[in-house]
């Protein structure tokens, strides 16, 4: 199994995990020309920018962890250049959550960074 | 994602970010398949979203490969607020015109959707039963990703419908080209006559009905 099809396969826990909590999927793997946002979703009205992060043991930290200041920063570029298609005016909030697949269960990291 | 690509995506938004600015906040795309076959429904997807639709290769339906199209439509109808199918028969483009049955087709669409516009986008059509905003744009599919996106959930439905009478009519090659008049589904109906399914008010299915021997 290659890294893009374990990725894939995260992606789709988290995305069926955060459905269930009520977030409606606008996106998965958007890309950006800053980088690749795992998922984009809508909580109420909130526009919420999740990262998956996949631990298949603890000895590397824990997954919410992983996502360290080079990453958080790349999303935020990322989010922003998000928000401009919508218009100016539209005063979306915006979160960044983060979703850990550890043991092949999901954990929702509301308002991780 | 290329900047090109960015940018792309960004003019296909035009319109939906024109109606955002003006305050509305849920758009409805709604766009039609299925005019020009010999035989099947006219199919029209109703599509209402309230956020860009930032899916990979959206674009109208015509230019995304089928197995492409039949991801974007799921994708699209998980972003959506809310979508609906509706379908004009055979027995209706008969009765009425393909015109007619197309609107038709349009009105079920956006009459079934769960969510209520505040805005309508179609492609070169305008529908006179209805009474909120609506903009009629030419070559919408290619112009506004919000047509776009009704126009491949459409045609992924319309393409299984066709896959399911290829089943029962496994002769005429449905499931290949869904309904068009191609050479070999006009050989088929030389050969096999029409069906239920086949359009009797367009012209080269009643030569082909015509020609048939009596039996």
């Amino acid at each position: 199994m290659n890294t893009r099809s374990v990725g894939n396969t995260a992606e789709d826990i988290a995305a069926s995990h955060l459905q269930h909590v009520g977030y409606r999927i606008l996106g998965r793997n958007v890309r950006m020309p800053e980088g690749e946002i795992d998922i984009v979703a809508r909580d109420g009205a909130v526009v919420v920018f999740i990262e998956v992060k996949m631990r298949r043991s603890q000895r590397f930290g824990s997954a919410v962890s992983a996502v360290d200041y080079k990453k958080r920063r790349r999303i935020r570029e990322c989010a922003s250049n998000y928000m401009q298609f919508f218009p100016e005016g539209a005063k979306t909030m915006i979160r960044f959550d983060v979703v850990t697949i550890e043991h092949g269960t999901a954990t929702l990291i509301r308002n991780a960074f | 994602m290329k900047e090109a690509e960015r940018e792309r995506l960004e003019r296909l938004h035009q319109f939906e970010r024109e109606l955002w600015s003006q305050g509305i906040t849920h758009i409805a795309g709604i766009d039609e398949v299925g005019r020009g076959p010999l035989a099947g429904p006219v199919i029209a997807a109703c599509v209402v979203i309230d956020a860009p639709l930032l899916l990979a290769g959206l674009n109208d339906s015509k230019r995304v490969s089928e197995r492409r199209r039949e991801a974007l439509a799921r994708e699209i109808v998980e972003a959506a607020c809310a979508h609906h199918i509706g379908s004009a028969s055979v027995e209706e483009i008969d009765l009425h015109n393909i015109s007619e049955a197309t609107k038709l087709a349009m009105e079920r669409a956006l009459a079934g959707v769960k969510v209520q516009p505040d805005a309508v986008l179609i492609d070169a059509m305008r529908l006179p039963s209805y009474r909120g905003v609506q903009k009629s744009i030419i070559d919408g599919d290619a112009l506004s990703a919000v047509i776009a996106a009704a126009s491949i959930v459409a045609k992924v439905h319309r393409d299984a419908l066709l896959v399911q009478l290829d089943e029962a009519y496994p002769v005429y090659g449905f499931a290949k080209h869904k309904g068009y008049g191609t050479a070999a589904h006009m050989s088929a109906l030389k050969t096999h006559g029409p069906t239920e399914h086949h359009r009797m008010s367009f012209a080269p299915v009643r030569a082909a009905h015509a020609r048939m021997p009596v039996r």
